[in-house]
């Protein structure tokens, strides 16, 4: 019998019980309360039962994590309110994975508040300029994008407007011994289009390496930080696709969310996954 | 309907949409699922909303979301020429910076997948977008004459953020045009900018090509800037 019961058995809960998305609802229920309070889970539950069936869930959820609406990420009610890192982690380079269309609309966002930014259908001979291949890390110390982002004027601008998933030593020979570069999206357990595992491998990704700012603090994602995104598990590691689990285990890398550094923290090449 | 009501609202949510783990905003994920064939009966209802899709209530940053969004999701739909090529023949009057700026938008969307169905001309008769909305109407010149992008750049070559512009199309002209053609055109634009530092920075960008512009295009220019004696003489 679980203290949230009542809540559970609102239409809207039990319509994703009944899917692939149940997970949420586990998440939330396990997470720590010492972070997101049962004060907190009630109020999300509350919200969940006046869905009113006419937009679709995951907007709806979204809305709720993302309240209040257009402000800074400091005045956010529910994201990044997970335990803080300690102090180490700022000696550390950090690893992000993105998908490839994710890093360009972004970049693109950044370049229209400066310029007139070329069409989509350029993105791909544009960022294809700018991406190795993993096994040219070593043979092309050439950083043609940390020139290409001064030039243009955006070092400084943030690479994003939303709390960053990162994860840890993607750069560290220690940790990064035995993984394949190309599995990350796997160990990562990031998700697919519809934010199930399902197709997670279809979507075109890179991946960078970057130190992190003494001024950003670094936390550990929460249920709430991962909202409608069933492949999250609580506990602080990522969780490796199943497919992945013979060769790495369940649980991959120590993964962290924080506000988004700037283009100019970026010190690796874009790396084509 | 449903889907309506979705997709309008994440066109116009998308610029302060949250991102997934993966950097993907709401907007975009539907795209990526739209393309892998995920959500057969979503697709079909956002084409029909093709249709209803009246432009002038899009702001330009909207309106290019909207055009991200059908590039993105894959969608091959005539319904969107049709419609932009019956919005392009309705009287647009209106010479304003963001009234060139939609259009201008719109026709880039329209010439980089069917370059048949606008010609050159048409083209050079839009005052308004070459006027206001300069790079906008040099990405559309390029797709027919890059000659004459080079020109137009070169006649915008110092302005403000001209060089950022310029910069932010290299990858794009280094894939379309090949190093020779670019070589050509930095030494165009190399000898007609005032600013030093701005000369310096399209150096370093031939130095990034590595297509020898670097003294060459010292040189190159001062040979050009030489009298046929001092030619001679040397």
């Amino acid at each position: 019998m679980s203290k949230f019961d009542e809540y559970l058995n609102c239409k809207c809960c039990q319509d994703i019980l009944s899917t692939e998305y149940s997970q949420v609802i586990d998440n939330i229920i396990e997470d720590d309360e010492t972070f997101i309070t049962e004060s907190m889970k009630i109020e999300l539950f509350s919200y969940l039962m006046c869905h009113d069936g006419n937009s679709s869930i995951m907007n709806y959820f979204d809305d709720f994590f993302d309240n209040p609406i257009n402000k800074d990420l400091s005045d956010k009610l529910y994201l990044l309110k997970g335990k803080v890192v300690d102090l180490s982690i700022y000696g550390k380079n950090l690893g992000r994975v993105s998908s490839i269309s994710g890093f360009m609309r972004s970049l693109k966002a950044a370049l229209s508040k400066l310029v007139v930014p070329s069409s989509d259908i350029d993105d791909e001979a544009f960022i294809e300029y700018f991406m190795i291949e993993p096994q040219a890390i070593s043979s092309t110390p050439q950083k043609i994008f940390l020139d290409y982002i001064n030039d243009i004027g955006i070092a400084d601008f943030k690479i994003q407007e939303y709390p960053m998933w990162t994860f840890d030593g993607f750069f560290d020979e220690d940790v990064f011994k035995g993984y394949e570069i190309k599995d990350l999206p796997c160990i990562l357990g990031l998700p697919g289009p519809m934010r199930t595992a399902i197709d997670y491998d279809k979507i075109p990704r890179m991946t960078f390496s970057f130190s992190i700012p003494n001024n950003i603090v670094v936390r550990k994602p929460t249920s709430f930080d991962a909202g409608y995104m069933p492949v999250w598990r609580i506990g602080g590691k990522t969780k490796v696709h199943n497919e992945g689990i013979i060769k790495y285990g369940e649980f991959g890398f120590e993964e962290y969310i924080h506000e988004p550094i700037l283009y100019k923290d970026i010190i690796s090449q874009l790396i084509k996954l | 309907m449903k889907v309506e009501i979705d997709f309008i609202k994440l066109i116009k949510d998308d610029k302060t949409a949250p991102v997934n783990r993966d950097g993907l905003k709401p907007l975009f994920e539907l795209a990526e699922s739209i393309k892998l064939e995920k959500c057969l009966s979503t697709k079909k209802n956002i084409e029909k909303l093709f249709y209803n899709i009246d432009f002038n209530e899009f702001n330009s940053e909207e309106l290019s979301t909207y055009l991200s969004f059908i590039y993105y999701a894959g969608f091959r739909s005539d319904i969107v020429f049709v419609k932009i090529q019956a919005f392009l023949k309705t009287n647009i009057l209106s010479n304003a910076t963001e009234v060139c700026l939609r259009k201008g938008l719109l026709i880039r969307f329209l010439i980089e997948r069917k370059p048949d169905t606008f010609s050159i001309q048409s083209l050079l008769d839009e005052s308004g977008i070459r006027e206001k909305a300069p790079w906008i109407w040099i990405d559309c010149i390029s797709h027919y004459s890059f000659s004459l992008a080079i020109k137009e750049i070169t006649a915008h070559i110092n302005e403000v953020n001209s060089i950022r512009n310029l910069i932010v199309r290299i990858p794009t002209f280094l894939k379309r045009y090949g190093k020779d053609e670019l070589r050509n055109a930095f030494i165009d634009w190399h000898s007609n900018i005032i600013d030093s530092k701005s000369r310096a920075s399209l150096d370093s960008w031939a130095t990034n090509l590595q297509i020898k512009i670097g003294m060459s295009i010292s040189a190159e220019v001062r040979f050009k800037k030489l009298s046929f004696y001092q030619e001679t003489l040397m």
